[in-house]
């Protein structure tokens, strides 16, 4: 067990509710990875898929904690308003504080991000910021109350993995006693034991397994993939040589230098 | 008198409060938030909030995300 946002979890995947070929799937696939943090949002009422009270149906039944998010503010002012507007629908201080800056990379607005989390911190919410790797950025979130910040990988949906391991290695040794996830572009479930073996306590991903051939195998291959990289973590990984070493001991060898 | 819900043009027939305001347009989604001119307003407000001409009136429900 470890403990964030005041509640105690079993995993470390934390995983997103949208782009699913339909809602069995998703809530098959939310079980297999066994998460116990699914992200959800709002919207106005449509007619789409996903939306409603079929959505709200499905989304009960896996009894899990839930995540909302503002996903697709602009500004600090949409984001309060959303977030507000979250905790009363799904009870819950958790926010997933997304305040974009850029349409075309979907990357956060550090200025924003910063405004609309102060705020609602002062109002009570657990804030689980989606900001860029930027060391100066997250402390400045940090000594706004943040206890989570959520750096992303890649931009969102682009699989690409860990852009730049090395800001994420530094904001792991930068943050000692805070919750660091990776939120966005993982593709693999590599990338995700990449993430765990740097140290970080969980990853959020939506689209490497709602867009997988078979999602409900991928969801079972990033939950093995968090698991690896946690072991791998505590555990202690080898440091790196440059010439090999032999794993087979050289004492009591036959044949050696006996030939003529 | 005229306003928007989610962006649509609404008729009510007089100033009304929040709470009969949702009642008039009955919603089919049973768990949502509202905010009136992009403010929120907790569902314990609805009675004391009027609405006006020209109101812009959000009514959000749950949806996937990620």
């Amino acid at each position: 067990m470890w403990e964030i946002g005041g509640k105690q979890l079993n995993s470390r995947l934390f995983i997103g509710s949208a782009l699913y070929p339909s809602l069995d799937i998703m809530q098959q696939s939310v079980r297999a990875s066994e998460a116990d943090v699914i992200t959800v949002s709002l919207r106005r009422q449509t007619s789409e898929y996903g939306n409603g009270n079929a959505f709200w149906e499905h989304i009960k039944s896996l009894n899990i904690n839930l995540l909302p998010n503002t996903a697709g503010c602009f500004s600090a002012k949409e984001a309060i308003t959303t977030a507000q507007m979250a905790r009363e629908v799904f009870d819950t201080n958790w926010i997933k504080l997304e305040v974009i800056g850029d349409e075309y990379t979907l990357q956060p607005d550090p200025f924003q991000l910063l405004d609309a989390t102060k705020e609602l911190i002062s109002q009570g919410f657990e804030v689980f910021p989606y900001c860029t790797d930027d060391l100066v950025l997250c402390d400045k979130l940090v000594n706004a109350g943040c206890n989570i910040l959520m750096p992303w990988g890649a931009p969102i949906g682009t699989g690409k993995g860990l852009m730049n391991p090395y800001a994420l290695r530094t904001l792991r040794a930068r943050f000692k006693d805070i919750n660091l996830l990776v939120d966005a572009g993982l593709g693999a479930p590599s990338h995700a034991t990449q993430a765990l073996e740097l140290g970080f306590d969980g990853v959020l991903l939506n689209t490497a397994i709602a867009e997988a051939h078979d999602p409900v195998r991928m969801a079972e291959g990033f939950r093995d993939g968090v698991r690896a990289g946690r072991n791998a973590f505590l555990a202690g990984v080898i440091p790196e040589r440059d010439m090999a070493q032999a794993s087979t001991p050289t004492v009591g060898k036959p044949f050696w230098h006996n030939e003529p | 008198m005229e306003l928007t819900l989610n962006g649509e043009p609404k008729e009510l027939p007089d100033v009304m409060s929040l709470d009969k305001a949702i009642a008039h347009w009955q919603p089919e989604v049973e768990q949502f938030a509202v905010a009136v001119n992009g403010e929120f307003v907790p569902r314990g407000s609805y009675a004391e909030t009027l609405l006006k001409a020209n109101d812009q009136v959000e009514l959000l429900s749950p949806i996937v995300g990620g």
